[in-house]
């Protein structure tokens, strides 16, 4: 019985390289040539950007521009930075000196695909790179150690979740201000990330 | 057979999966916004000081000339044996050092003995500017040649030409502020306190004009 195992098993290899000799005696080639473009995915800043201090009024409640009673205390620069080519920006640098509680800052800028792939806003990721506050999304604000808004950002509209296409833009507003908790004569500063994936 | 089938039909998921996500997730991209920030900082600082008093009053008490705290916010005295009139005017000029307008508010006196003598001190305070940056006080009517009993009374008034401007009131960076404040013992002082030693600390308030 184990013999006849055998004597099967040995057959069925003989068979395969009997098959295998008579398959290679007779050989051809065939080429496939293919070329294949990648799209690009590719989400930048791009013109225009503005930005401009306010204030909130102790009349209406309101944000209204400029500060209160036309002073000017605060300043800012905002400007677009790292440039890709002539087609945009990777990133905003904004600056704000001689800041007080309740100088209002807001930034209106531009993205635009410029790649060939849709890009969908992933993600948006804010946080303090000093580790001095740290971002609590409850209250869409950097809190000191108490937990307490220090600065407050926010995003008109909400990127996240936004696809574009190539070629489209969409315009954001980013509101920072200063709270009441925001300390003399300190250093603050964040960085917020704005993550895209190709869909 | 169908369990083969099945088994062959989850393999081939798996890998379509798989093969999908290494796609979809294999390219992303991100942009960056960096925001820095610095604070203006609040700053209102005793520069000079005046403490002085009759000379009938300086026969029987000691008073020491005012010490300015290292912050520039407190100007520090210490008095021997108070008695019912004792009095003394305290002269204090501040500047605005910080970064932005301040309210120059009336100072705070504070007194090192808890006892609550504290109800027995009546006080006045006048106040003055703002002035710029680069006014000297020395031949300021209010500041550089004053005396008790000409410019500055016993009775806790003042007879100056220049008005008075009573605070709130706005300083700019770097403006000056003159404020005189009259400290006057009240007969309600009692007999056991009488002679002590006392520490009093004035302290200058203001806060953000934005």
């Amino acid at each position: 019985m184990r013999l006849r195992g055998y004597g099967v098993f040995a057959c069925i290899l003989l068979m395969l390289s009997t098959m295998g000799l008579a398959y290679a005696q007779w050989d051809d080639m065939v080429t496939v040539t293919s070329t294949l473009s990648f799209g690009v995915l590719d989400p930048l800043f791009v013109d225009p950007l503005e930005c401009a201090d306010y204030h909130t009024s102790p009349y209406t409640g309101k944000i209204v521009p400029g500060e209160f009673l036309g002073k000017e205390v605060g300043d800012f620069t905002c400007v677009y930075s790292d440039p890709v080519d002539s087609d945009g920006y990777k990133s905003i640098l904004l600056e704000l000196l001689n800041a007080y509680p309740g100088y209002i800052v807001i930034c209106n800028f531009t993205l635009e695909n410029v790649g060939t792939l849709d890009a969908h806003i992933a993600g948006l990721e804010i946080i303090d790179p000093t580790g001095t506050l740290s971002w609590d999304p409850i209250q869409d604000a950097l809190v000191n150690g108490k937990g307490d808004p220090v600065i407050e950002i926010t995003f008109q509209p909400e990127p996240v979740c936004n696809t574009l296409e190539p070629a489209e833009t969409i315009e954001i507003s980013m509101f920072v201000t200063l709270t009441q908790n925001a300390a003399q004569s300190t250093e603050y500063s964040f960085t917020a990330t704005i993550g895209f994936e190709a869909v | 057979m169908n369990k083969t089938h099945i088994y062959s039909t989850l393999l081939v998921l798996a890998i379509s999966l798989s093969a999908v996500g290494f796609a979809y997730s294999g390219w992303t991209d991100q942009i960056v916004i960096q925001g820095s920030f610095k604070m203006a900082h609040v700053s209102l600082t005793i520069i000079s000081q005046k403490v002085i008093t009759s000379q009938s009053v300086e026969e029987y008490s000691t008073i020491s000339e005012g010490e300015i705290t290292n912050d520039g916010n407190t100007l520090e005295l210490t008095a021997t044996n108070l008695k019912p009139c004792w009095f003394v005017w305290i002269g204090i000029v501040c500047q605005n050092q910080g970064s932005i307008p301040i309210w120059v508010k009336s100072p705070e006196i504070i007194f090192s003995d808890s006892n609550g003598l504290d109800e027995h001190f009546e006080y006045e305070s006048y106040y003055y500017g703002p002035y710029p940056e680069s006014t000297g006080f020395g031949n300021l009517e209010l500041w550089g040649g004053v005396k008790v009993g000409e410019e500055l009374l016993s009775d806790g008034t003042v007879d100056f030409y220049t008005p008075e401007n009573p605070p709130p009131f706005k300083a700019q960076p770097m403006e000056k502020v003159v404020i005189w404040i009259w400290l006057h013992v009240k007969d309600t002082m009692p007999q056991d306190a009488q002679g002590e030693q006392i520490t009093i600390y004035v302290n200058i308030m203001d806060d953000m004009a934005v």
